[in-house]
């Protein structure tokens, strides 16, 4: 049986929305594929050989937790940029997509250094950008959903982005595109969990996730995830007022 | 003179309010308020200005410290009706003043807003501030509890003598910075702490002073608990007032060594009394006098009329959205009480105060306690049921125990056929009373 080995990375400090419920979407539906999947939590004291992990996730985190991840994400820099060139899977929701641009720059100017792995830079808010929001990922007929609640906004993007947005916000506030795509790199501000609220968008990371690894893939539907999806689309998202 | 005028059309709008049966608390503050927003600035505060802020507690917290007072003699007000934000409290504080604009009693008691409290305060500080705990809550309003603590301090000076929960390290860091005297209160071990947590839903794990990973000798919830940092000095420490014996079922606790009966079986009421009871003592009221008002003149509780069907008791425990903690209470309630259980569950709107939706919050909740023995069903109702069913799911509760609710005119019937044992509604405000009436419906008003 092929194993697929995830690190959740910084776990205990960007955990602010309900993060490790992706988790549990993603060996989910891997084992549902006859997958066997090993999780390791892993944060600042670990150590952390990027090279023996398929699959790398990090949610989003509080002012202090960010920087404490920033500040320690620097020193692993050169194994993340070989684990991003490897084609190695990384999905990272919420603030954490901060990390890997340029910079990161406060309400009061300051520039701090970010991983720079990616053209563009995060710029701290005056006012917070709260809300649902509703994409669309050209691979995908179904709309992805779910919430928004960050004070940053990206800018000066020069990365391909990863959805449309149908209802919310892009990388600034009214922005029609969000989230960046590069390799494997998987990124963007939503948080639901993502996993949990789109079973079809898992359901396509875990298809590239199982070609990676030269096996064969046939779709699988969660049919409780999907009734939540669906449900939720039609009283709460295109409700008839 | 402005003043003059604020204060006697507050004084007449809520008079009027009130002649017309409508709850006055909010809107004539809210006049005041708009037409000057430094009002409070001018007022002539009394000796004591306790203040009760925090993630969750501090209504009950507020209402103790009020009966201990009261009981010891002083000439209190406070918000009896826990409407915590700048409007209410201008209401209130109005309405307690001469046209002068002196306050016109012994003691301003105010359970407040986290984000309000500066508002409140901007210049006249407290003479007291009780806080509960900081925690992930309503994150769409307040963000991240950094940021509710950011908020609660920057209203703050030396001039605020500080009663602060010891076991919450977030809310310790305050220790670092802070100039003005702290009081620390915390519970010791109960029968119900944990040693180990999963750190999914732990706010602050990692020591804000040098940023080592706390370790714990125990956890009561979330982040708060007994903790140490290995590198530096900071830790949860003793306590001035500790609070030990802790005896839920029995409704009994211990407070600096002196008995004490609670009135009611949470451990949030042994944090709202162990609270209670040091600022009370900080402000010179006895050991004697305090324990009275909790063994002798027992404090009521909130706790409505007990409803059962067909001799089945229903226990409404309101659990608060987008707060894990409060859940997990609830949660810990239903696991512990005696035989067999049903449980309701759900919610239409996440929240009352505003119309966003976010359900990340259900994954920081341990839905995994409702994995027990004892738990004969759970329903499912409102809007979102089918994302907490998937919720459930992931916390391997067998579906054969899940009932959806597709209409809540079926609750009723499915309650007494399909289902077992006491009930026990797990709802958000939104719910509480749409049960209540079915409830109350069913049983005709008898009980």
């Amino acid at each position: 049986m092929e194993t697929i080995k995830i690190a959740h990375l910084y776990y205990d400090l960007m955990n602010l929305y309900g993060e490790h419920g992706n988790i549990s979407a993603l060996t989910h539906h891997l084992e549902a594929h006859n997958i066997k999947t090993i999780v390791h939590y892993l944060s600042l004291e670990d150590e952390i050989d990027f090279s023996k992990y398929d699959f790398f996730y990090i949610g989003s985190g509080n002012r202090h937790a960010f920087e404490l991840v920033r500040e320690d994400l620097l020193k692993r820099k050169k194994e993340l940029i070989t684990a991003i060139n490897d084609k190695k899977f990384f999905l990272v929701t919420g603030n954490a997509i901060d990390l890997f641009g340029k910079s990161f720059i406060t309400l009061q100017e300051e520039e701090k250094e970010a991983l720079g792995l990616f053209n563009y830079e995060a710029f701290e808010n005056e006012t917070r950008i709260v809300g649902e929001q509703v994409y669309r990922m050209k691979k995908l007929d179904d709309e992805i959903i779910g919430f928004q609640n960050r004070s940053t906004v990206l800018k000066y993007v020069k990365e391909k982005h990863l959805f449309d947005v149908l209802q919310g916000n892009g990388y600034v506030v009214n922005s029609i595109v969000e989230g960046i795509k590069k390799k494997n790199f998987y990124g963007t501000y939503l948080i639901g969990p993502l996993l949990i609220r789109n079973p079809h968008f898992t359901e396509y990371l875990v298809e590239q996730l199982i070609k990676s690894k030269n096996l064969s893939y046939e779709y699988y539907k969660d049919e409780l995830e999907t009734k939540a999806y669906e449900e939720y689309k039609k009283n709460v998202l295109y409700e008839k007022k | 003179m402005l003043r003059a005028l604020q204060i006697l059309i507050n004084k007449g709008l809520s008079f009027i309010l009130k002649i017309c049966g409508k709850n006055g608390t909010q809107f004539p503050g809210a006049i005041s308020y708009n037409i000057n927003q430094h009002i409070l600035e001018k007022i002539k505060y009394p000796k004591y200005v306790i203040g009760v802020t925090g993630s969750s507690g501090k209504g009950t917290t507020t209402n103790f410290i009020y009966h201990i007072l009261k009981d010891a003699g002083y000439d209190v007000v406070y918000n009896a009706s826990g409407s915590n934000g700048i409007r209410a409290i201008t209401t209130l504080i109005l309405n307690n003043c001469t046209i002068f604009g002196r306050f016109k009693h012994e003691v301003l008691l105010l359970e407040l807003d986290e984000r309000h409290l500066h508002l409140a305060f901007q210049k006249n500080k407290m003479t007291h501030l009780v806080i509960t705990n900081i925690t992930r809550d309503q994150p769409a309003r307040n963000g991240s509890p950094d940021l509710i603590y950011d908020a609660i301090f920057n209203a703050l000076d030396e001039n605020t003598t500080l009663i602060l929960n010891a076991d919450d390290p977030g809310l310790m860091k305050a220790s670092l910075t802070f100039k003005g005297k702290i009081i620390t209160f915390g519970l010791n071990k109960t029968k119900d702490s944990y040693t180990k947590s999963s750190e999914f839903n732990v706010d602050d794990a990692y020591c804000p002073n040098c940023h080592k990973k706390l370790i714990y000798s125990f956890y009561h919830y979330g982040h708060i608990g007994s903790y140490y940092c290995p590198n530096c000095d900071f830790k949860r420490g003793n306590p001035d007032y500790v609070g030990s014996k802790i005896n839920l079922q029995e409704k009994h606790m211990q407070i600096n060594g002196h008995d004490i009966i609670l009135n009611k079986d949470f451990l949030f009421t042994a944090y709202a009394s162990t609270a209670a009871y040091a600022l009370c003592h900080t402000i010179g009221i006895s050991d004697e006098k305090i324990c009275h008002t909790f063994n002798e003149d027992q404090i009521p509780t909130k706790r409505g009329k007990a409803l059962s069907i067909d001799n089945r008791t229903i226990t409404m425990l309101e659990s608060k959205n987008e707060n894990c903690l409060s859940y997990y209470q609830s949660l810990q309630y239903i696991v512990n009480a005696r035989g067999k259980k049903v449980v309701i569950l759900g919610f239409d709107n996440v929240s009352r105060r505003y119309k966003y939706n976010d359900l990340s919050w259900l994954w920081d909740v341990d839905f995994e306690l409702l994995n027990d023995e004892s738990i004969d069903k759970i329903l499912l109702i409102g809007r979102f049921k089918w994302d907490v069913y998937v919720r459930l799911n992931y916390a391997h509760i067998p579906q054969k125990k899940m009932i959806l609710i597709e209409n809540l005119n079926n609750l009723i019937p499915i309650l007494k056929e399909q289902t077992t044992g006491d009930i026990y509604t797990m709802v958000c405000f939104d719910m509480t009373e749409i049960l209540l009436n079915k409830f109350k419906e069913e049983t005709h008003g008898n009980n």
